[in-house]
């Protein structure tokens, strides 16, 4: 039994290497990022943004950084058509505005962790960073390796310590483990973020807070599921019970022709469908009806 | 500094940005209310306790989205009795906000249910998304269904006796919600099977489906309907899907417990549908055939769970709620 034991665990070890080891297919093809479309779209709304069209030439250096920026740009497919959130802001003084629009930046950029390097989502930082005035664009950049970091650092607090079960079949011993998840989770937010930690997690770990109480037991109190409004399911057409049971037979006839290929069958169906059922709707809710009635 | 500003706003143009142009209410706020379909042996909250769609509308309303719901549906069943719930929760949110259109997300099952409203009602639809969905199948669940085809023929006492368990779990969930939900299992198994995925595919939820999930897919539905008034109506949705293709106990990546019985259960399957010739999986769902439309990513570490930021929050790799977020703006650049 434990030899038994020891050989599956090996396999499965085995097969995740073997996940590790294997280098990642292409992401699926996605349409190119036109920027000309983009740029007019740009050109509307920000009058500043924009180089003029007479604008001196920019340095080789500078032209190959903007270049890279490009290149990386165009490969976060996963963020396409969203907007880079404006998070990188000061106030009067000059000073970064850290407000939720900054860490909202942040998990914008690591949400493409799979489409770029973790270097390349720092060129892109920096590039962004760039416009500010020092040292907000330095304190930036500072808080975004903090956030990093701590993000690792939350990874492998949840490698060790997550339970795997549904959210209604943890035991005692698995609440207490996320509890205790969260309490360390919440440390290394003030680790690792400061005074910020509140401003920018505190509503996430009260939400988690209460999620986890309640699953903890109430002894002296019943627990109380206030009554959902159910709404009314709409009322169907009726259909002619003659009409039904006719489309019914033949149906259930032709499912029974074995000479037909299920492509062929699936076609004299649509068209029973059609025949029977002239209005589309119609159609679309006897074919729901048929998968129900009619899977072997 | 104006280099710099040159650099900023050409970077900016090209993922349709604008420091500083985000819609007034936020930067999740869409113009239509977005409205979520769990999937299966789902509620609105698990056991009318813990949010299945895990802190994602908080995250959403967060940045300015306060129109995003998340009904309970029959949590084992079919669409012909799904949707029709999800119509009626649609109207009382018509009702309630004076939308016309809706952005519809599902998850799992969920996924058959924003598909046949799509369906149904396609004028009524500003986005369609899918997330995890079994779009054309799996073959494990090919595999449960011929265990219930042979116990069902040679025991089918035992094999009622099961149904009839998982259907009470499934009522169970909605009555925990608050509702008295009709159930029907072997029709939500069935569904997930190959050949039920592609009925489904071909009768019902054609919108941005090909049975080849390496093939070409429309990226968008467009069409007209006519309305009461005998008008002709024009109608036009883009479509999108994303899906997690991390083992869950894939240690290095994911690294949850080896030894906890229902991770090693979900592993099993994520292994067996590997060696059955799937490739990538999120444990329940093959990831090449949940494509639909256009493919956000297939890419993120996630168990079929954590698509839903399950459990707890606690989903490594990329957070979900992100993806949902970013989505949201994606949705409201484009007017919806």
């Amino acid at each position: 039994m434990v030899a038994a034991t020891l050989s599956m665990v090996s396999l499965l070890l085995l097969f995740c290497m073997v996940q590790v080891w294997t280098p990642l297919p292409d992401a699926p093809p996605v349409a190119a990022i036109t920027p000309p479309a983009m740029t007019s779209v740009a050109a509307a709304d920000d009058p500043v943004a924009l180089p003029a069209a007479n604008a001196a030439p920019q340095p080789v250096l500078e032209q190959d950084a903007a270049q890279q920026e490009i290149a990386i740009l165009e490969r976060l497919h996963s963020l396409r058509g969203a907007a880079l959130p404006d998070g990188l802001r000061v106030d009067d003084s000059g000073a970064l505005i850290t407000d939720l629009q900054l860490k909202l930046l942040f998990d914008f950029l690591l949400a493409a962790r799979h489409d770029v390097s973790a270097a390349e989502l720092q060129t892109l930082l920096q590039a962004r960073a760039r416009a500010l005035p020092q040292p907000a664009a330095q304190q930036a950049l500072l808080l975004w390796q903090n956030y990093r970091q701590y993000q690792a650092d939350v990874e492998l607090l949840v490698w060790e310590l997550k339970p795997d079960a549904a959210p209604d079949a943890l035991s005692a011993e698995q609440l207490q483990t996320i509890a205790t998840l969260f309490t360390r989770r919440e440390q290394l937010q003030q680790d690792r973020l400061g005074e910020l930690a509140d401003r920018w997690f505190g509503e996430d770990n009260a939400y988690d807070r209460r999620m986890l109480e309640r699953l903890q037991p109430l002894p002296s109190q019943a627990r109380v599921t206030a009554a959902a409004v159910a709404p009314d399911v709409p009322q169907q057409t009726a259909t002619d019970p003659w009409l039904q049971a006719a489309y019914e037979q033949q149906r259930d006839q032709l499912r029974l022709q074995a000479d037909l290929t299920p492509q062929e069958q699936s076609t004299l169906l649509e068209s029973l469908r059609r025949d029977f059922f002239p209005a589309h709707q119609e159609q679309i809710r006897q074919s729901l009806r048929d998968l129900a009635q009619g899977h072997p | 500094m104006k280099r710099d500003l040159s650099v900023a706003a050409l970077l900016g143009a090209l993922l349709f940005i604008l420091p500083g142009v985000a819609s007034a209410g936020g930067y999740a706020t869409t113009r239509y209310p977005i409205v979520m379909a769990h999937g299966f042996t789902g509620a609105e909250r698990y056991l009318g306790l813990v949010d299945y769609w895990y802190g994602i509308p908080q995250r959403l309303r967060q940045h300015g989205n306060e129109q995003v719901y998340t009904p309970t549906l029959s949590a084992v069943a079919g669409e012909h009795i799904r949707v029709a719930q999800l119509e009626a929760h649609i109207e009382r949110i018509a009702a309630e906000t004076g939308a016309q259109k809706f952005n519809l997300i599902g998850h799992s099952q969920g996924t058959y249910t924003v598909r046949a409203y799509a369906a149904l009602h396609p004028e009524r639809v500003a986005s369609l998304t899918v997330i995890g969905g079994p779009v054309r199948g799996s073959k494990t669940a090919d595999a449960v269904w011929m265990l219930n085809t042979g116990v069902g023929s040679v025991l089918p006492a035992v094999r009622d006796a099961i149904v009839a368990l998982v259907e009470y779990l499934g009522w169970l969930q909605g009555k925990t919600n608050g509702l008295d939900l009709e159930q029907d299992a072997l029709t939500a198994l069935y569904l997930s099977t190959r050949a039920g995925s592609l009925e489904f595919g071909r009768t019902v939820g054609t919108h941005g489906f090909s049975e080849d999930c390496n093939g070409p897919m429309a990226t968008a539905a467009s069409g007209t309907v006519t309305d009461a008034n005998g008008n002709e109506v024009a109608w036009r949705f883009p479509i999108y899907s994303w899906v997690g293709r991390g083992a869950p106990t894939s240690v290095f990546r994911s690294g949850e417990d080896l030894l906890d019985p229902s991770s090693v259960a979900l592993t099993l399957s994520y292994y067996a549908s590997k060696l059955n010739g799937e490739g990538e999986n999120d444990g329940v769902v093959p990831t090449c055939g949940a494509r639909l439309g256009e493919v956000i990513s297939d890419r993120y570490y996630w168990s079929h769970l954590d698509e839903v930021n399950q459990l707890f929050g606690l989903t490594p790799d990329v957070d979900p709620r992100t993806v949902f977020l970013v989505h949201a703006n994606r949705l409201q650049q484009q007017g919806l």
